[in-house]
């Protein structure tokens, strides 16, 4: 009975406790110090041109950390941060840009509304819909630090051995591949894996899954004609062995680019510079073509993969210094325009394009097709707090079903995607 | 459980009994007791996307047993536990039994041998096996062909369980085998002896004598085996990491609680997921220890 009433004690005690933890809210650091310091969560890529923009305006004040950017990694790291009441960062960089509609909702809170706070000139100068991914209700909260926009890499100096055409039209591009099974075996069109395939090709067709309408309400359909016209060209393919499931980085692909077998990769605009170039270093083979077009679609759009962003901290002490770092970041020509991505800046996109242009890696000067694809990324494609669940829900049906049954897979995936969107806290509409 | 055994309890001097187990019990209260009372008070708090948090009896659970990926990850977590457990006891059993037979001077060296996989764990051991069944870089990758997908991988969501399975038996055994052994080595030969007096071959002893005489030990095994086998999680984590896009981030139980928790920031459900598991292993451990009466073995 003692023990009982000791336990009890304990309980209480404990709970107490509890309950005093998890109610001590974050403060409201609203408050503005001129003189706060700042820190900067940055992924590894950028983590040395971050430090050397901390090095050279000092009076910013900022310390740069590089963090873990894998998905997911950056917003719980926050969440824990914002819950904790300390150590929230006041910039941060997202490479799964996705993350900020996870960072816009509860419990965490984080990005400051950005319109009026920075240059209206600053928000213009990024290409054409790359803020509007990021604004809610007429309020921006990134600063789009590159497209990711998709083109098609392909092997010039291969089509022209093989005698092939390049495909302006994903017919084309079918036909392409059917032809490479029965000739050339063994040589690849690219993978489907993951984002590579749902965001690249479904998101480049138009396909409906993640097209958010706020930041509560999202178009789901996967039965309309954008869908299923994706469907009838990545089935085939996978099928005859032409388009892989695998990750572009695994270890089993990637002999594919090292021994000169990727023919041809609809792939972001990054994948060049930091997929295929560091494993296939001989010049003037690879070069890039504009996106094909969908069969019945208007124009050729782009799907995207990736695109990072910058984020800048409501409860900053120092937004000024804050916004100046991510601003630098983003639309330095001489920071944004030097990286291994595409740069949303137009300005810094200039710059950026005028080294590719002249790099013998390149077969061609690919910059006035990745100029013209920046601006034309598929508006269907949202930010949404459910986008790791989709893309699990690709993997598990379109991507693990080989081509065999893609139709009924690809309705798996609306039906798990629709579930996801509803538990992440979306009214779903069916248009 | 008996008056007469409280009764004895009670006049023996309780420090040094609480000496032993107090450090165990400070770090039990801090990263065991504390964290799961913390849960349970943070399962019913329901913190909507936008607006403010409330209290709600049900509806964090409710949320949790309706996702869709729930059913999915307890279907690959019972597949799982279906292969494991049962080979895990059966060869548990049989290397013990072989060892505790044949005492020759191998037997000390094939108990050491077996011991080793499980001297490497968690997320070193998952790493590790990626690389066992990746068939480009795998010691036995020319055998493994023979597995793959049409993609040219053997990690997937539906290999996973027979996966898992084998890094369970692997690492696993050895621990339990030196246990099994020990137990072994104590049933009195005088039994043994008896047995065989009677006319029982090797098979009827191992049967109606050696295996009775460990059952409690096997029970053991198994509900450690089941708590550990329904909360897996490093292994599918680290295995999913190595092949990108083959298996799914929420393949088992416990890494739904881990994207609750972190990439969807929602600890509410979080929380009642985790309850949730906590009550389906603690039902299993008492089933478990009431139809083997583990803590009678006093009484035997």
């Amino acid at each position: 009975m003692k023990r009982t009433v000791q336990l009890a004690i304990a309980s209480a005690v404990v709970l107490s406790v509890l309950t005093a933890c998890s109610t001590a809210a974050a403060p409201e650091g609203t408050e503005q110090d001129p003189d706060a310091p700042i820190t900067v969560w940055v992924d590894a890529t950028r983590n040395d041109s971050a430090v050397a923009l901390a090095e050279a305006q000092p009076e910013l004040n900022a310390t740069v950390e590089s963090v873990d950017n894998t998905q997911g990694a950056i917003s719980s790291r926050i969440a824990l941060a914002t819950r904790a009441g300390e150590g929230v960062p006041d910039v941060v960089f997202l490479s799964s840009p996705d993350e900020i509609a996870t960072l816009l909702a509860n419990p965490v809170n984080y990005p400051l509304a950005l319109t009026g706070q920075v240059d209206d000139a600053v928000l213009d100068g990024f290409a054409a819909g790359s803020v509007d991914r990021c604004t809610y209700e007429g309020v921006a909260y990134c600063l789009p630090n590159d497209i990711a926009q998709t083109v098609l890499y392909y092997n010039k100096t291969l089509f022209d051995q093989f005698g092939y055409e390049i495909p302006t039209t994903f017919d084309d591009f079918l036909a392409l591949g059917e032809t490479v099974a029965a000739e050339n075996p063994g040589y690849s069109l690219g993978t489907i894996n993951s984002r590579y395939g749902l965001d690249a090709l479904y998101g480049s067709s138009g396909c409906q899954y993640n097209h958010a309408t706020s930041a509560t309400e999202v178009i789901i359909n996967v039965e309309t004609e954008a869908c299923t016209r994706v469907n009838d060209v990545v089935g085939p393919l996978v099928a005859n062995g032409t388009l892989s499931t695998l990750d572009p980085f695994d270890p089993v692909f990637t002999p594919i680019v090292t021994e000169g077998r990727l023919l041809a990769f609809i792939a972001p605009s990054w994948m060049g510079e930091y997929g295929i170039k560091p494993n296939y270093a001989t010049e003037g083979d690879y070069a890039v073509a504009a996106m094909p077009k969908w069969a019945g679609a208007d124009t050729n759009l782009s799907g995207a993969v990736g695109g990072g962003i910058w984020l800048v901290s409501a409860t900053s002490k120092n937004q000024a210094a804050a916004i100046a770092f991510a601003t630098a970041m983003a639309t330095d020509p001489a920071i944004a325009g030097a990286g291994a991505t595409y740069p949303a800046d137009s300005a810094s996109a200039e710059a950026w394009l005028g080294t590719v242009a002249s790099d013998p890696w390149y077969a061609e000067d690919p910059s006035s097709v990745l100029k013209d694809a920046a601006g034309k990324v598929s508006t269907t494609l949202g930010y949404v707090r459910y986008q790791t669940q989709a893309l699990d829900a690709y993997n598990a049906t379109i991507g693990s079903e080989a081509g065999a049954d893609i139709d009924a897979a690809l309705l798996a995936f609306g039906e798990q995607v629709t579930a996801a969107a509803t538990s992440a806290g979306y009214t779903v509409i069916a248009q | 459980m008996t008056n007469s055994n409280s009764g004895l309890r009670t006049k023996r001097p309780r420090s040094p009994g609480w000496g032993f187990i107090a450090p165990y019990a400070v770090l039990l209260i801090a990263f065991g007791i504390t964290p799961a009372l913390f849960g349970i008070v943070t399962a019913f708090v329901v913190t909507p996307v936008f607006g403010d948090s409330y209290i709600s009896l049900t509806e964090n659970f409710r949320a949790v047993l309706t996702d869709y990926r729930f059913t999915i990850a307890a279907g690959n977590v019972l597949l799982y536990l279906a292969i494991w457990l049962p080979a895990l006891i059966v060869v548990v059993f049989t290397i013990s039994l072989v060892i505790d037979t044949k005492k020759t001077r191998f037997a000390s060296f094939t108990r050491f041998v077996s011991y080793i996989p499980g001297a490497v764990t968690g997320s070193a051991a998952a790493l590790l096996w990626l690389f066992m069944f990746s068939p480009a870089v795998s010691p036995v990758g020319p055998f493994l062909s023979n597995f793959t997908g049409s993609n040219g991988i053997i990690v997937s969501d539906g290999s996973l369980p027979i996966i898992l399975a084998t890094m369970g038996v692997a690492a696993g055994a050895g621990g339990w085998i030196v246990l099994l052994v020990g137990a072994l080595t104590a049933i009195p030969r005088e039994l043994i002896e008896a047995a065989k007096i009677d006319g029982a071959n090797v098979w009827s002893t191992i049967w109606h004598v050696k295996l009775p005489m460990v059952r409690n030990y096997l029970a053991f095994i198994l509900i450690v085996s089941v708590a550990a086998g329904f909360q897996v999680f490093v292994e599918p984590q680290v295995l999913g990491a190595g092949a990108q896009g083959q298996v799914s981030s929420t393949w088992s139980i416990n890494q739904i609680v881990y994207a609750y928790a972190t990439g969807e920031s929602n600890y509410g459900r979080a929380s009642a997921l985790s309850i949730v598991l906590l009550a389906v292993c603690v039902l299993i451990a008492v089933i478990v220890l009431r139809k083997t009466r583990f803590y009678s073995i006093g009484d035997e």
